[in-house]
């Protein structure tokens, strides 16, 4: 292993850890705010399939910032949410800057293995 | 059950998973899914969703602390998650069109052979592979600290350990496991790569396979936030307060113990599963 990656691994290193804090932090703070509205008895037996708006950011970042909401209920997990997406934001985090790393200490080839992974990440975010 | 109830015993079956999952080092997500679908009677896909959110979480968690030490290798995990990463969406797409109770009996199958693996774990070896030609271009090979020094290794058959980073991957993405097992079979046992490095590396490469098929899971309603959440913090809480323990307790006692466990829980699932309870 180059002797420069030592620099990389401390870059993932602090993304990894700090992804998991905020996302504990934010999911926390939607746990309670959902917690606290009196939510009803949550039924989870059977699967309500993509309609939810928690299958959607931008519906999630709506429930969880918008002035007038839809109540503390759905504003708690729609921060909760935020938490989660957080942390699936985390590994995708860390394999662009592996590809600054990678391309900052001018290793072509791994640039382009570590540009393919960030490929894939994103073609599965595109998909359905 | 009313809500808060709800969430604090999905809250504490989580930390109990992610106890079993760091002292077996199978992880928690993979005991948390059956431990939701047959005590909570959760449906198996919110399940699976939650499980695969806690993954992600343990994942970097202990990640973190692995790379900051040097015990992963960053080159072979970035290597080897092209074939993770486009199995892992291969799985989620597959997932999609795959009856529950399918589902549910290869989970049962899967986590019958985790259970057997676990009581199989070896110490450390020293490598014995011979680096072949595509590895040595890529550089595979690395050095890592051990208490008898600095230890270098090389990277050997590194296309067939590949082609079964594929098959961890589809099977991660099919069921909202890490496949922690699996990858560290190839890359301890294939590529004749350390074992503690093995396991480094998984951990390290878990994150990035899980969200290649959590993105397609959470636009499909799987990621419920009123589970997931719940799962993700008592699972991360449950996988730290193991790693500190570690060091104190019996572990190759404890392990046997859980492996056992394990499995009943596994021989429960695919017997659900059977049943069409599931």
């Amino acid at each position: 292993m180059a002797p420069s990656d030592h620099k990389l691994q401390q870059i993932i290193s602090t993304t990894l850890r700090g992804g998991v804090i905020v996302a504990a932090a934010v999911g926390l703070t939607g746990g309670a705010l959902y917690l606290f509205s009196q939510p009803p008895v949550p039924t989870f037996a059977v699967f309500g399939g993509s309609g939810t708006p928690y299958a959607s950011p931008t519906q999630v970042m709506r429930l969880a910032f918008a002035a007038h909401g839809e109540g503390l209920q759905a504003r708690g997990l729609a921060i909760a949410q935020l938490g989660i997406l957080c942390l699936l934001l985390t590994p995708i985090l860390r394999v662009a800057f592996s590809i600054v790393g990678f391309a900052l200490e001018r290793d072509w080839a791994y640039v382009m293995i570590t540009a393919a992974v960030l490929l894939a990440l994103t073609g599965s975010i595109l998909l359905r | 059950m009313p809500a808060p109830e709800f969430t604090l015993t999905v809250f504490l079956i989580s930390i109990a998973a992610g106890l079993i999952g760091a002292l077996t080092g199978l992880g928690g997500g993979i005991v948390v899914t059956p431990a939701l679908t047959l005590l909570l009677g959760v449906d198996l896909r919110y399940a699976i969703g939650a499980s695969l959110v806690s993954v992600i979480a343990t994942s970097s968690g202990a990640a973190a602390a692995y790379v900051r030490d040097g015990l992963s290798n960053i080159r072979i995990a970035m290597f080897l998650e092209i074939a993770t990463t486009i199995g892992a969406i291969c799985g989620a797409l597959l997932a999609g069109r795959t009856p529950t109770q399918a589902l549910a009996l290869l989970f049962g199958v899967v986590l019958l052979h985790s259970a057997w693996q676990v009581t199989r774990i070896q110490g450390d070896h020293a490598s014995t592979a011979a680096p072949d030609s595509f590895s040595a271009r890529l550089r595979l090979g690395g050095v890592y600290h051990a208490r008898e020094g600095s230890i270098s290794y090389e990277v050997g058959r590194a296309k067939l350990g590949f082609a079964l980073m594929y098959v961890a991957g589809a099977l991660s993405g099919l069921l909202g496991i890490g496949s922690g097992a699996l990858k560290v079979i190839a890359m301890d046992r294939i590529m004749g790569i350390p074992f503690k490095v093995s396991t480094a590396t998984s951990s390290f490469m878990i994150g990035v396979t899980a969200v290649a098929s959590a993105a397609i899971y959470l636009k499909r309603g799987y990621i419920q936030p009123a589970i997931a959440l719940p799962v993700m913090l008592g699972v991360l809480s449950g996988s730290l307060l193991g790693a500190r323990l570690l060091p104190r307790l019996p572990v190759l006692t404890l392990r046997r113990i859980f492996a056992v466990v394990v499995a009943v829980i596994a021989l429960e699932m695919i017997r659900s599963a059977l049943s069409g309870r599931i």
